[in-house]
């Protein structure tokens, strides 16, 4: 029985077939025999969360224009196909040519979230490929990695030949030249590796020497071959404008996370809260032409036929020119009947302008991120909003004529003390009386202010790298806390008392020891961890022991600032002095400016290309 | 504004898109072809879209139909053209036209199924489908039931085709009584008690209950 009919077989005894059969529109099939290269990007989750993903539709984008170059699309299935797929023997398979990933020349994976680790060793494995790079000998089946956890890629190390840091575009098409090249030549995999490692923002993991002292702390990070760099830096993409962006995005047959036309407004964030990784890691701040902009969502309104656009990105109110966009875009969306979405606005500059834009289309909630629920703490976080901002933007959405407000917080912040956390509940409760006071509030309706509660995750390269996360009591205390302080009935309040947050917390900060204990977990039954139908904690904590390591270690000890961190080899662009300095001024409260007011110096307007867009 | 009806094939890869997930595809797929469909005037304006029969998830056809209202002056030709070029592998218009026979009279379907591997059961399905009596459970909206599947099957041959056995049936198939293939080729594997490489499930035809073609 040949793999096609096999995989036909067991589609119809699992939920979701179209999950794993490809053929959507877009989709792009070439001859294989015509190729010289083929790339299989994998994303260590499931196809509706995988398609959703942006980064994903540029690269395969860019990949593809290349007439010798083909990518493909490959998600982790979900735990019913995995069961048919073993029973008749299936290995994991590409969407556009349904042939094993066996036997692709790269194998990338983009690496969105710690808690997806062991779904990349459980992709490997269903795909018969060995998933320590050390037992791969052959070039075949490279696997590489992208994406944000790359910042801090050590507790994967040892599954990956490479990474790529930073922005995707021009380094993959590099890296793929130079496979290509390698290829033809018929080079070893050493050969090609110390090639690659040649490549600005390429990290091969394997040329690199990883010292302990007795207290477990990193001694040294040290190259082991010359042609690897002491610091591996970021790639910045030279014209961010001007950056292949794709015209066509593939339209998936079931319904995804995000089924909808996304523009990239902008790159980078001017905001610098201390808490925020992303924050950092994608400076420098970038912006797209208005001109741009607006081709873009014609050409995908075209080729997709999507009814819905998104402006995306970590801040899109941040926008230059915000009111000119939406007042162009809009007048385009409204006649062809495409709704319109922002989905990251900040409660500082939402104008009413903005909210008559978006609102003229459809009206659901709102969606704000105070995060602290005082003063004193969103000043330390460097979340340069103010209560009267607050308000004043909720009054303009009440008086628009919503009735639900969403605000996201966060707990276990450092400094955080139990006023802080009485706050988030004064802050929705002041919302409400806010509502009740308004002369102009909607008629006949009820406010509903929802606040969702998540737990702080120290990550690398912010501010905060260096701090200690709340252990899981300390939580469940604060939750209490929470529920005891709330009075109206008006407020709802969402958490949830998972230990995701503190495995997140271990592995974002965590070194190449965790190798073994993710190999472990995954081998002890554990996928998915991102799911409640995967995640079981009782398997990590085993797997931490098994290995000799302590998971608080990771997640709940405070660093001094002296440390050489995991990830003290990796550069992101802003300065490690910058990050030092912004914790001490977090601290004593102090706030930063944001890039539009005046440069900090963080140190990423340093990239050939990266301009900082942020006027001053 | 004027009534049509599109008929279309939806083979291949295509059989694993849902009922449901018709009515988004269908919707993207005039937006990019540019064409201009008659949308509702609710609070919630979605573009008008009927189906004449649902098909099964896994079942291929060469004969479904939707019905729209076509806002632009342009013909059926040029239309039929359009929307091709739109459309996703696997689905293919092969005729627009004025809808006739009303979907509600829709009375029966035939098929044709492949069982792969399986032509040396030809003698096993004939002895099979004399049977006054094949009892299955069918799954309703209103729960599980027994019945009796020769109460749905108006006619069905069988032949072998290399290594295949192939059945050519023809089922009740509409608002009243319906029988999803699958359920009668599931009920002969386990009486046969044969774990199959699995069928081609194919609808052919569609007829109203005067027995003329839906078409």
């Amino acid at each position: 029985m040949n793999l096609k009919r096999k995989i036909e077989k067991v589609l119809l005894n699992v939920q979701k077939p179209a999950r794993y059969i490809g053929g959507e529109h877009n989709s792009i099939v070439k001859d294989k025999n015509k190729v010289d290269l083929r790339f299989a990007f994998c994303f260590p989750d499931t196809y509706e969360i995988g398609m959703s993903h942006l980064g994903m539709k540029i690269l395969y984008s860019i990949l593809n224009d290349r007439e010798n170059i083909w990518c493909e699309r490959v998600f982790a299935p979900w735990f019913d196909m995995k069961e048919q797929m073993e029973k008749e023997n299936i290995p994991l398979f590409a969407l556009e040519s349904l042939e094993p990933v066996s036997e692709f020349d790269i194998i990338g994976f983009t690496l969105q979230y710690e808690l997806c680790y062991t779904n990349i060793l459980y992709m490997l494995e269903l795909a018969g490929i060995k998933p320590y790079a050390k037992d791969r000998k052959e070039l075949k089946n490279l696997v590489v990695g992208g994406g944000p956890c790359v910042c801090n890629c050590e507790p994967i190390a040892d599954f990956f030949d490479l990474f790529m840091l930073g922005d995707g575009e021009d380094v993959i098409l590099e890296l793929s030249d130079l496979y290509i090249k390698h290829k033809k030549m018929g080079s070893s995999k050493r050969e090609f590796l110390l090639e690659a490692a040649k490549i600005k923002g390429i990290y091969v993991p394997q040329f690199y020497d990883v010292s302990y002292n007795d207290d477990g702390t990193v001694k040294e990070i040290l190259p082991n071959v010359e042609e690897a760099p002491k610091t591996i830096t970021k790639r910045v993409v030279e014209d961010f404008d001007k950056t292949p962006f794709p015209d066509k995005f593939v339209v998936p047959f079931i319904d995804t996370v995000h089924d909808r036309a996304v523009l990239e407004v902008l790159r980078g964030c001017i905001r610098g809260c201390r808490f925020c990784q992303a924050g950092f890691i994608y400076r420098p701040f970038r912006e797209k032409n208005i001109d741009t902009l607006c081709n873009q969502a014609k050409q995908l309104y075209n080729s997709t036929g999507y009814d819905e656009l998104s402006l995306c990105s970590l801040s899109t109110s941040d926008y230059s020119e915000i009111e000119k966009l939406l007042t162009e875009i809009t007048e385009w969306s409204n006649k062809n009947k495409v709704s319109l979405s922002l989905p990251s606005l900040r409660v500082d500059n939402f104008s009413k302008e903005v909210l008559d834009k978006i609102s003229g289309i459809r009206k659901s909630g709102l969606t704000f991120a105070p995060e602290a629920g005082t003063q004193r703490l969103r000043d330390v976080i460097n979340k340069n909003v103010s209560d009267e901002e607050i308000h004043n933007t909720c009054k303009i959405a009440f008086e628009g004529g919503y009735t639900n407000v969403k605000l996201y917080f966060m707990i276990g912040l450092p400094t955080e003390t139990d006023s802080d956390i009485e706050g988030i509940i004064n802050t929705a409760q002041s919302v409400v009386d806010l509502f009740y006071s308004l002369p102009d509030k909607p008629k006949g309706k009820g406010v509903t202010v929802t606040i969702s509660v998540a737990t702080f995750v120290p990550k690398p390269h912010t501010p905060f790298q260096w701090e200690a996360q709340n252990s899981h009591e300390t939580v469940i205390q604060k939750h209490e806390l929470l529920k005891n302080t709330r009075r109206s009935k008006k407020i709802t309040l969402n958490y949830h008392a998972s230990n995701t947050s503190i495995l997140e917390g271990a592995l974002a900060r965590g070194d190449r020891r965790h190798s073994k204990v993710i190999y472990e977990t995954y081998k002890s039954g554990s996928i998915f961890d991102s799911w409640g139908e995967g995640f079981d904690f009782e398997k990590w904590q085993n797997a931490f022991l098994k290995a000799g390591l302590d998971i608080a270690f990771y997640q709940g000890r405070k660093r001094e600032f002296t440390e050489v961190l995991p990830w003290s080899h990796i550069d992101y662009g802003v300065s490690q002095k910058f990050l030092e300095k912004e914790a001490k001024k977090a601290y004593l409260g102090q706030t930063t400016i944001n890039c539009r007011q005046g440069c900090a110096g963080c140190g990423a307007n340093r990239f050939k290309g990266g301009e900082c867009h942020a006027k001053y | 504004m004027q009534n049509i009806r599109i008929f279309f094939k939806k083979t291949g890869r295509a059989k694993y898109i849902s009922h449901l997930n018709m009515n988004t595809l269908w919707a993207r797929v005039i937006r990019r072809a540019g064409v201009n469909m008659w949308y509702t005037e609710g609070f919630h304006p979605h573009m008008y879209m009927t189906f004449a029969l649902p098909l099964s998830l896994g079942v291929e056809s060469l004969c479904e139909s939707v019905d729209m209202r076509l806002m632009d002056n342009i013909s059926f030709d040029e239309l039929l053209v359009k929307l091709n070029e739109a459309l996703p592998e696997g689905i293919e218009i092969y005729k627009i036209a004025e809808p006739n026979i009303n979907p509600k009279f829709i009375n029966s379907a035939e098929y044709e199924v492949t069982l792969y591997s399986l032509s040396d059961y030809k003698d096993a399905f004939d002895s099979f489908i004399k049977k006054d009596n094949i009892e299955a459970v069918k799954k309703g909206k209103a729960g599980e039931r027994v019945v009796n599947l020769k109460d749905y099957i108006l006619s069905a041959d069988s032949e072998t085709q290399n290594s295949d056995l192939i059945l050519n049936l023809k089922l009740l198939c509409g608002t009243q009584n319906t029988l999803n293939p699958q359920l009668l080729i599931d009920t002969f594997l386990k009486n046969i008690n044969i774990n199959s490489e699995g069928a081609k499930i194919v609808r052919t035809a569609v007829f109203d209950k005067d027995g003329n073609l839906f078409n």
